[in-house]
């Protein structure tokens, strides 16, 4: 007798069923993991009240789903990580009912979406909980790992707003003509008044739950889970303990491994920090600072301008020798994500554009700033002689595109004569359809020592510019003399010694 | 007779893919940001798309293959960071980095489509 296909004793049709469910299961939380990417792309200040009523919730019910995977919830490594987050929820809703912010008021429907569709998945994996071969040992555990993967970018998501809130109200506070200029707030823990609002103390309790769902990630431990969490400071602080931080790291690693992808790093974070620099000294001259200083804004902008752009080609010219896919020391990078965060949290504003001086000058105290920024401009006339040590690597190679378009490029500009024809047809032949290697020539090196040098000495010229002798209190604090005689273009022995004919 | 297995190695291809595409839009990026001045916002956000090709660079092998860009791709840094960002879907959450690599792109098309707006 045939079997009733629609009955529930069928086999193959129980087997459709449980498969059905398993589809459901993936497909809801491939969802709920769409939602977070587009909630963290599209999240601004304006959602962040909601998305905090709303992510103790989605914590539930993502707790909720790990429990039904059949592991307890707060055994082994993970679970203690995950058992984290859930109590950082569970005492953050409990806060939210007296709290004067974010107060009451509604959920965001983002975070409730991906909230509801965890929970369907929980009650699919509990509607079938005696099917161990539909949810094996492998399946729970990519559940989990999927729901803990979207609640991460979902967290993130809230932090980011609640950065971004902060950011808003100290905007509208700089242009508050109400408002006296800003004070130091001694005991903020380091942080500039402008992080000082109400969703900052929100925004460290979620920090703490995304670290440890990101351990969870990575299969940390929960003790790598707390560090971090003493990183608090913000504005002039922040800026100081991460030049300090990129400075020794990029000497570093140019030591110990001076290949283009780290120099290409060093030089372009350097680039930038000469760009943050300018905007941070414009500011200064556009609100009285510099005067107050007795600094030439005219002079700054021109040196600076000049420094940035010295770093920038030493940069470009660097790249020019970095094979695709070029490893950098993970430490270095590390340093100047921090260095990138800090000046991008003193010098842009919430649209990613530099922010008004009004607002700039909220943030951070620009008298004591400056001598700061003249220090570390200072230590890059240090760190553009380290990157030299590179360029007597014996048998330095580059992509040959690369090298023979920079060549083109130096000869059209007239900075180097015309190369010959032999070196000329090596490179095109060499680059090929595969862009094959190439030994870089002896008119590449000498460019990159000339840049080498440009960027020391522009750099000396600039930090000599800020530095101001006994001009200011602040200045004569600075444990090392500013002023410092700018090097030559070119010193002696600083040509390769390597030198090929027709290379 | 004993069954050998291949390792699944399909997860490389998009990983190769992401740091050719984020490299490549670190590239437009800065060399936009060196026509438009030492102040712009450009050096900021093509430091953080090399640092993000970086990132994604260590959850390759030693040995893994990282493919040249096509020539048909883009010149415009969003849209190339749109298709990485849409390839670090495709990740497995299992591999240790990729739900911080995923973060990572996403904040910064974030932060490049605000730069463009």
């Amino acid at each position: 007798m045939p079997r009733d296909p629609t009955s529930s004793t069928s086999p193959m049709n129980h087997d459709d069923g449980l498969a059905t469910h398993a589809t459901a299961v993936r497909e809801l939380l491939l969802d709920a993991e769409r939602q977070a990417r587009a909630l963290l792309l599209d999240v601004d200040h304006t959602a962040a009240a909601g998305l905090v009523r709303s992510w103790p919730a989605a914590v539930a019910a993502a707790a909720e789903l790990w429990g039904h995977t059949g592991d307890e919830p707060t055994s082994g490594v993970a679970g203690q990580l995950l058992a984290r987050v859930a109590e950082v929820a569970v005492s953050l809703e409990a806060d939210l009912a007296t709290a004067r912010w974010p107060g009451n008021g509604t959920g965001d429907d983002r975070m409730r979406a991906i909230a509801t569709n965890l929970t369907r998945a929980g009650e699919l994996i509990e509607g079938n909980a005696g099917e161990a071969h539909l949810f094996s040992q492998q399946n729970s555990d990519a559940v989990r790992t999927r729901a803990a993967h979207t609640l991460y970018i979902a967290t993130h998501a809230v932090g980011v707003a609640l950065k971004r809130d902060g950011r808003e109200r100290a905007f509208d506070r700089a242009f508050d003509p109400n408002r006296a200029k800003p004070r130091r707030t001694p005991g903020a823990g380091g942080r500039s008044r402008y992080e000082v609002g109400p969703g900052v103390r929100w925004a460290d309790r979620l920090g703490a739950a995304e670290r440890a769902l990101g351990a969870h990630l990575r299969s940390s431990s929960p003790i790598r889970a707390q560090e971090g969490e003493q990183q608090v400071a913000a504005g002039l602080p922040r800026l100081r303990e991460a030049l300090a931080h990129f400075d020794i790291q990029a000497h570093r690693t140019l030591a110990a491994t001076p290949t283009a992808g780290n120099l290409v790093l060093a030089t372009r974070t350097e680039g930038m920090f000469l760009g943050a620099a300018l905007t941070l000294t414009r500011a200064a001259g556009e609100t009285g600072h510099l005067s107050q200083a007795d600094l030439d804004p005219a002079r700054l902008e021109h040196t600076l301008t000049h420094a940035g752009e010295a770093w920038s080609d030493l940069a470009s010219r660097w790249s020019d020798l970095m094979p695709k896919g070029a490893r950098v020391d993970p430490a270095l990078a590390a340093a100047a994500n921090q260095l990138r965060e800090a000046c991008r949290d003193l010098t842009h504003d919430t649209h990613n554009k530099l922010a008004p001086a009004t607002v700039i000058t909220h943030r951070a105290d620009l008298t004591e700033a400056l001598p700061v920024l003249g220090h570390y401009v200072d230590a890059a006339t240090e760190l553009a002689e380290a990157t030299r040590p590179a360029l007597r690597t014996p048998g330095l190679e580059g992509p040959a595109r690369a090298i023979n378009r920079r060549l083109t490029r130096d000869v059209e500009s007239g900075r180097i004569p015309d190369i010959p024809n032999d070196l000329r047809a090596e490179l095109v032949k060499l680059a090929g359809p595969e862009n094959g290697q190439a030994l870089v020539p002896e008119q590449v090196l000498t460019g990159l020592h000339v840049a080498t040098s440009r960027a020391g000495r522009t750099s000396a010229a600039a930090a000599n510019s800020i530095a101001a002798e006994g001009r200011s209190p602040a200045y004569r604090e600075q444990p090392r003399a500013l002023l410092r005689p700018e090097p030559a273009i070119l010193a002696a022995g600083d040509l390769p010694a390597r030198a090929q004919p027709g290379r | 007779m004993s069954k050998t297995t291949t390792p699944d190695l399909s997860w490389q291809q998009p990983l190769g893919d992401i740091v050719c595409l984020l490299q490549l839009a670190a590239d437009h990026l800065w060399e936009a940001a060196d026509a438009a001045g030492v102040d712009s916002p450009l050096h900021s956000l093509g430091l953080g798309s090399f640092l993000a090709a970086s990132q994604a660079s260590e959850l390759l092998p030693a040995n893994g293959e990282v493919p040249g860009p096509s020539p048909s791709e883009s010149t415009d840094p969003l849209k190339i960071l749109e298709a990485a960002e849409q390839l670090t879907r495709q990740l497995d959450p299992d591999l240790a980095g990729a739900s911080d690599l995923g973060i990572a792109v996403t904040d910064l098309l974030r932060e490049a489509r605000r730069s463009a707006a």
